[in-house]
């Protein structure tokens, strides 16, 4: 795993984040790719947010087979 | 010979020709006493008087003018038919043989014309127009006579930019393997996470600080991109742009699978194509001045934010690539008084280069940069790229092309990249929303 995938967090906020009210960074219930330290500066400011690894090996067989569908087309 | 006699023969030559002009529309009776009027007037020119020859001159004249009208009547009935003969029609008669005949009886009574018994209604001319002028419906090709210009460019869609090809220097090799060397530096006694020391200050005569360090190597294989193509002869014959076009077409195709290729695979999703640029990229992280320090970040803050996450990692932004979309948004960004973002940090030079904070900013197709991301390059990449041969297009005869009248086109050209890890800080790719999660100024 390259560093960068070792460093991604999966998030999913439950509610949109928008730290100065003018503006939503993170829309709620959609996946985004952050990295680990500003999850964890986010998680420390109480954001209501869900965050996982990135599993790599789950993403490259959904890549996979995606590629392969589009072959096939 | 006298030369009234001379006269007289010439005119007697020139009834014939009328005659034979006229053929079988001729008057036969009419010709035949108009012959006789001359040989009596020719027999009898020296016991005439004055007057009876100059009333047979009369006689004579009257006849041939009228003999004359009806073959020039006639010449331009015969034109007209010509025109019309390239018609599958039946050819147009404007004057059937019959009306001639009834006109000729009629105005000839004896050799006395009299015209105003008998007249013939010639069709009026009509006018020359597109609607009528050309017949035959769809078998009619009209350029034919207009003639036409062919533009000679093949109009296609527009492709986007090619960022790698644009922007990356490729040298080419000439074998298909590449070995990279790593170093690593690592201690002596532990080889993979022993301090590997470093030069220090020391008294004179205590003993110098050790340093070591290891090598590695990394290898990248050359992966082929390809495109194939089968053409009849005949067509390739008929059009003699098709190989040109088919050139193109192959190379275009061929620079954009590069393009996809080089700057997003994964080789663990497509081992067939080689390792893309932005796979390994790293993401941001704040650096001290930029911890959630920045009020309202703008476009124009997160990418200093991001060149300064470069620097901050020893290494100098020498590209941002962002979309076309952002690239034009932060030409009219304006402060909460109004006024336009436009100072020193934020320039377009005279050839329409943007650059932030000296850092040359290009906008790329939404395909490889979205418009919520942005990419990133160190002046000095450690991602590499490198081509195994030319790009390559000919002509050969495949399976059954030769018996089948077919030839057929092949293109290729191999690719072999690579990022040694530890140079992995030279590619950032990232959204603006992760930059300004990090950089963002929050209130308690």
């Amino acid at each position: 795993m390259s560093n960068r995938l070792d460093n991604t967090r999966v998030v999913i906020f439950t509610e949109d984040y928008n730290p100065t009210g003018s503006k939503v960074l993170y829309a709620k219930e959609v996946k985004h790719y952050i990295h680990k330290d500003t999850v964890s500066k986010l998680e420390a400011k109480k954001v209501k947010l869900k965050a996982t690894e990135f599993n790599e090996k789950a993403e490259v067989e959904k890549a996979k087979k995606a590629l392969e569908e589009s072959k096939k087309e | 010979m006298s030369k009234e006699l001379e006269a007289i023969e010439q005119i007697g030559k020139q009834v014939e020709s009328f005659k034979a002009t006229l053929g079988e529309k001729a008057d036969a009776k009419a010709i035949e006493k108009l012959t006789s009027d001359i040989e009596t007037l020719s027999k009898g020119l020296e016991s005439m008087t004055e007057k009876e020859i100059d009333k047979s001159i009369e006689k004579i004249n009257t006849s041939l003018e009228t003999m004359h009208k009806q073959v020039e009547k006639l010449l331009e009935e015969q034109a007209e038919l010509k025109e019309k003969s390239g018609d599958t029609a039946k050819p147009f008669q404007l004057v059937k043989t019959e009306d001639v005949e009834s006109f000729v009886k009629a105005t000839f009574e004896g050799t006395t014309k009299t015209a105003n018994k008998a007249s013939i209604v010639i069709k009026a001319p009509e006018t020359f127009g597109y609607p009528t002028f050309f017949t035959g419906g769809g078998s009619t090709d009209i350029t034919a006579f207009t003639g036409r210009y062919v533009d000679p460019k093949l109009y296609e869609r527009k492709r986007k930019r090619n960022l790698i090809l644009d922007h990356f220097d490729i040298q080419v090799i000439n074998v298909p393997t590449l070995i990279y060397l790593v170093k690593i530096e690592v201690g002596d006694t532990n080889p993979t996470s022993g301090d590997p020391g470093s030069a220090a200050w020391i008294l004179s005569g205590a003993a110098k600080p050790k340093r070591s360090f290891r090598v590695t190597t990394g290898v990248a294989e050359a992966k082929k991109v390809a495109i194939f193509g089968t053409v009849e002869d005949k067509l390739l014959r008929d059009v003699p742009s098709l190989e040109n076009w088919i050139r193109e077409d192959f190379m275009d195709e061929m620079k954009e699978a590069i393009n996809d290729g080089l700057l997003n695979n994964n080789p663990s999703i497509d081992p067939n194509a080689p390792l893309g640029l932005k796979t390994n990229a790293v993401q941001y992280t704040a650096t001290p001045a930029y911890d959630n320090l920045i009020e309202n970040p703008n476009y124009i803050d997160d990418i200093i934010a991001a060149i300064a996450f470069m620097a901050y990692n020893k290494e100098e932004a020498g590209i941002v690539f962002i979309s076309s979309d952002v690239y034009y948004r932060i030409m009219h960004l304006k402060a909460t008084d109004g006024k336009w973002l436009n100072n020193n940090l934020v320039y377009v030079n005279s050839q329409n280069e943007l650059y932030i904070a000296g850092v040359h900013v290009v906008w790329a197709d939404e395909e490889d940069v979205p418009s919520a991301n942005i990419l990133v390059v160190a002046r000095d990449l450690g991602f590499k790229i490198k081509a195994y041969g030319s790009m390559v297009f000919e002509r050969g005869l495949n399976g059954t092309d030769f018996r089948e009248d077919k030839t057929s086109y092949r293109g290729y050209q191999e690719f072999l990249s690579y990022i040694p890890e530890n140079r992995e800080n030279s590619v950032l790719y990232d959204t603006f929303a992760n930059i300004e999660a990090a950089i963002v100024l929050t209130t308690p």
